[in-house]
């Protein structure tokens, strides 16, 4: 197990927006965060896919998590950013015990925001207000943050490659 | 005495040492206890068996003989008349060491150190007990050199008994001293220990008993070895070269070394990322006015290209490899088929990247396979059909505008497309009213589709119609094309057209609806700019498919920005219509696009699984600029457009030209081999491909028949000072120039290209009639060629 969040026995989450909501993700699965400049769309491919951006020479796939969700695709704005997520090969180079994507891609959003860590109630059950329906196994779970709930995303299920997020339009 | 060619032995070394790498993880398994399948032991015996053959050729009769031992051993394991032992696998390990040792002190064996005597004696008898079986009887023929000793034995206590080393008894002593032993230790070690014999006796008699079982392993009983040895030669020395050849190879053994394909691949992906900033970096930079920098850009060009050829250069593979095994194979399919063909081979020098080589393996067997079974008559079918019994399948592999070209070409009964037709409506893979309407040539490129085969019994050498498909959809996956041409009683052309190299390919840059897309170069056909004012006459709807009119056949078109579902609202103020023609398989079509912005080598990168449905699309890739282009895949936006190829406008066939707004378009040809010429090709009216015995001569003047009519024929040397035709080929091109009226024809030996370009030629040559200039196209120096000047110093008034 590399420790790197887990000095102080805590798990950081990077979060963001998207249509209001705020998610988070496991900060070992990010791997920088981008503006999304230059994104080249792919025509007729699933619109879960955003379109295809050039990270110094490799070529990222921009997936938009909000499709996933059941939300309509995002518009993008000055604050639109892209999260880039670490390949399973990059996570186990660095003997980090999670799961991702075996390809290259980046993940949409609305806005970034703030590193956050769990309360002293730790990862809550996603009751069914906040996950309805299919989106259920999307996330590991919620937090809760001052006020706001926090909903953690189960990397390996949102990037999932099965006929739903593949399947050409 | 058997002179050694340094280079034989050196790659002899360098095969040899493969084979024991490749055999060594087998043998490394069996030793873990997995006792090996009979492929496996197949492998390992083949690889030995292969060294045991080269070494006796050489004359390397050490090695031969320790490659036999191991073989039998492994022979008797295989066919289970040996039952596998953990411990079997030891030897064999150590008979890899000790080869991989003599190898490496190859040149000079008596310089092997005594303990590799030792290791070759102990592994003998060890071996020994494999071989008696075969080898008991030891009555072995050889008239060579040592057999001056007289013995026959294999076995080393009877070898030292009858080179007068030991007394027989002796010999039993030691033996049962060896029997004794535990572990069990050598005879020699043995015999030197009692003080029986010397270190030098021991390696005599050990040299002795290799070159006994190099001659039961090598020589057929009919034919004795060479007999040149001088009968009291050092048996050990026997057919060595003498040193001094042999010093001068020991440097030329460094010049190959092994480097893993993954390794290559990480360099030719770095490169291609070098290609990748080299361009960023010059778009960048072209328009700064730094003092120096003009300079130090060119030579980075140059230096980032000459880097990335050398890189792509590592992966090339001669055809030959291939070739190699073609004549075994067409003579097994031919023997078992009855048929008698003779097989000629051309381009084995031809280089392609290994990948591309290593996938091309199998459609090219199906291919000749089909060629020989379907294809070819039987003697008597060919003779009664007035043919030469023999018939010939020509399989040759050229270079052509960067790509490379393999053909199979036979002289069979060619496909007849009317029976194809019928069959594929029979089996419900086209409805009879598409069947209708097809010409020849697409009727005979159904075999492409899925599930279809003209012949109706089943043969155990190919066919049952899957095949044609598989083929053309494993060359697509390599960014090939495979083209297909037959006449009925006269032949089938298979032409296969590849790309150099997986990794980067010319591309041309288009864009539409300010979405930028890569076309692969080796789709390419041609570029036609249509003027608006144009687009009612040159455009027509038919069934509900757009046409183009373009020399006589109406070509479909494919909408870009349409067909990707693209909103186009810059199109509406263009003047002109560009339409890039593009080869797919089945046909050829034209693309709609807004604009052709640049040609540019692009580094493929392949789609995430995200994206992997989206067929019309073949990859991505990084432009010049940092963006993120795709490259479209020209058969799946036929089907996104959801079109069926119809016209097969091809610019290598008989067409008509008339007059459009390509003037700018350049056919590129060549007469002798070296210069290339081009001609605007709107000055042309037609272009036709003629057998070289069609061409009839009258005095001096050469003509061709045509629709009735003798066309006086022009050779470009006898009016320019060029390189005179090549007429060492089976067929010309013959341009026919719209101001000669259709009444004169230029001859060409091959079309290199057409191709788009607004260069102008230099004005050098301007005095020369015929001739406007010389200018750089396509990397080749090319002459322009000016018609009217040319006809009038042919003697031919051009027609207004």
């Amino acid at each position: 197990m590399n420790q790197e969040s887990h000095l102080d026995g805590q798990r950081r989450f990077c979060s963001f927006f998207v249509d209001g909501d705020r998610f988070a993700i496991d900060i070992l699965a990010v791997r920088e965060v981008h503006r999304p400049l230059g994104v080249t769309p792919v025509q007729h491919a699933n619109r879960f896919v955003r379109g295809l951006v050039n990270l110094r020479g490799q070529i990222i796939t921009v997936l938009d998590p909000a499709v996933r969700l059941g939300l309509p695709p995002r518009e993008q704005t000055k604050a639109s950013r892209l999260v880039i997520i670490k390949t399973n090969d990059e996570l186990r180079e660095r003997g980090l015990d999670l799961t991702t994507c075996d390809h290259l891609v980046a993940l949409w959003c609305d806005a970034i925001s703030d590193v956050v860590s769990p309360g002293p109630s730790g990862i809550e059950p996603a009751s069914a207000a906040v996950a309805d329906g299919d989106a259920g196994d999307l996330l590991q779970g919620v937090i809760q943050v001052e006020e706001d709930v926090v909903r953690i995303i189960a990397p390996a299920a949102m990037l999932r490659i099965d006929e739903e997020s593949t399947a050409a339009a | 005495m058997m002179e050694l060619d340094p280079e034989l032995l050196e790659e002899f070394t360098v095969e040899s040492t493969e084979h024991l790498e490749a055999v060594e993880p087998l043998l490394l398994a069996m030793e873990q206890g997995s006792p090996a399948d009979a492929d496996e032991y197949n492998r390992i015996f083949r690889a030995l068996h292969s060294i045991k053959g080269a070494a006796g050729f050489l004359g390397l009769d050490q090695i031969q003989g320790l490659s036999h031992v191991s073989e039998s051993l492994l022979m008797r394991l295989r066919d289970g008349e040996m039952p596998f032992d953990v411990e079997m696998a030891d030897p064999l390990l150590r008979v890899v060491d000790t080869l991989r040792q003599m190898l490496r002190a190859l040149p000079n064996p008596s310089e092997y150190p005594p303990e590799l005597y030792a290791e070759i004696e102990s592994l003998l008898n060890a071996g020994l007990g494999a071989e008696s079986a075969s080898a008991a009887p030891n009555t072995v023929p050889a008239a060579g050199s040592a057999v001056a000793r007289t013995g026959t034995s294999l076995l080393i206590g009877e070898i030292c008994v009858e080179m007068g080393y030991l007394t027989p008894d002796q010999s039993k002593s030691v033996l049962a001293a060896q029997k004794a032993s535990e572990p069990r230790r050598s005879f020699g070690s043995l015999a030197q220990g009692l003080g029986l014999m010397t270190e030098a006796q021991i390696s005599e008699a050990l040299a002795e008993q290799m070159i006994r079982l190099a001659r039961v392993a090598s020589a057929p009983p009919a034919t004795p070895p060479t007999t040149e040895d001088p009968p009291d030669a050092k048996p050990a020395a026997v057919r060595i070269a003498p040193a001094t050849t042999l010093n001068k190879r020991s440097g030329a053994r460094n010049e190959t070394i092994r480097v893993s394909v993954p390794l290559l691949n990480k360099l030719m992906d770095l490169a291609g990322e070098l290609v990748l900033s080299r361009n960023q970096l010059r778009q960048r930079l072209e328009h700064e006015t730094l003092p120096g920098i003009k300079n130090l850009l060119g030579r980075m060009d140059l230096i980032t290209s000459e880097l990335q050829e050398s890189i792509m250069n590592t992966r090339m593979q001669p055809m030959r490899g291939l070739f190699d095994r073609l004549p075994r194979m067409v003579r097994d399919i031919s023997q078992k088929l009855g048929k008698e063909v003779d097989l000629e081979l051309e381009g084995g020098d031809v280089e392609l990247d290994r990948s591309i080589l290593e996938t091309l393996s199998d459609p090219m067997t199906h291919l000749i396979r089909n060629a020989l079974d379907h294809g070819m008559e039987t003697p008597s079918e060919r003779v009664a059909r007035g043919k030469r019994g023999t018939g010939t399948l020509h399989v040759r592999a050229y270079h052509e505008s960067g790509q490379v070209i393999v053909e199979i070409v036979d002289d069979g009964r060619g496909i007849d497309g009317a029976r194809v037709k019928a069959k594929a409506v029979e089996r419900g893979v086209i409805p009879q009213e598409v069947a209708d309407a097809m010409t020849a040539l697409e009727s005979i490129r159904l075999v492409f589709q899925a599930g279809l085969s003209t012949v109706e019994e089943v043969t155990d050498v190919s066919g049952r119609g899957v095949g044609m498909d598989v083929v053309r959809t494993n060359i697509q996956q390599l960014g090939g094309l495979v083209e297909l041409e037959s006449v009925v009683g006269e032949g089938t052309v298979v032409r296969i057209r590849l790309p150099l190299t997986l990794a980067i390919i010319p591309s041309l840059i288009v864009s539409t609806a300010g979405c930028r897309f890569a076309i692969p170069q080796v789709n390419l056909v041609e570029v036609v700019r249509i003027h608006v004012e144009e687009m009612d006459r040159r455009l027509q709807t038919v069934r509900g498919v757009e046409m183009l009119r373009i020399r006589e056949q109406l070509l479909p078109l494919v909408w870009l920005d349409r067909t990707l579902g693209l909103e186009n609202e810059s199109r509406a103020g263009e003047e002109h219509l560009n339409i890039i023609v593009l080869r797919a398989d089945g046909g050829s079509y034209g693309l709609v696009v807004d604009e052709l912005l640049d040609s540019e080598e692009i580094v493929v990168k392949p789609l995430s699984a995200f994206v992997k449905s989206c067929e019309w699309f073949a990859g991505a890739t990084i432009l010049g600029d940092g963006a993120v282009s795709m490259i479209l895949d020209v058969h799946g936006l036929v089907k996104r457009a959801g079109l069926q190829l119809r016209r097969i406008p091809d610019v290598h066939e008989s067409t008509g030209v008339e007059a459009d707004s390509s003037a700018r378009s350049l056919i590129v040809f060549t007469v002798a081999s070296r210069e290339r010429f081009a001609l605007p090709l709107g000055d042309l009216q037609r272009l036709e491909r003629v057998a070289i015995d069609q061409i009839e001569q009258v005095g001096m003047q050469e003509y061709i028949q045509h629709r009735g009519r003798a066309i006086p024929l022009i050779r470009l040397e006898q009016l320019l000072p060029v390189g005179a035709l090549d007429v060492a080929q089976d067929e010309l091109f013959v341009l026919i120039p719209r101001l000669s009226g259709g009444s004169a024809g230029i001859l060409a030996s091959r079309i290199v290209d057409t191709l788009v370009s607004d260069l102008e030629p230099d004005e050098e040559d301007a005095d020369t009639p015929g001739l406007l200039g010389k200018a750089i196209l396509d990397g080749h120096l090319t002459l322009f060629l000016e018609t009217a000047g040319l006809l009038r110093s042919a003697g031919i008034e051009p027609a207004v």
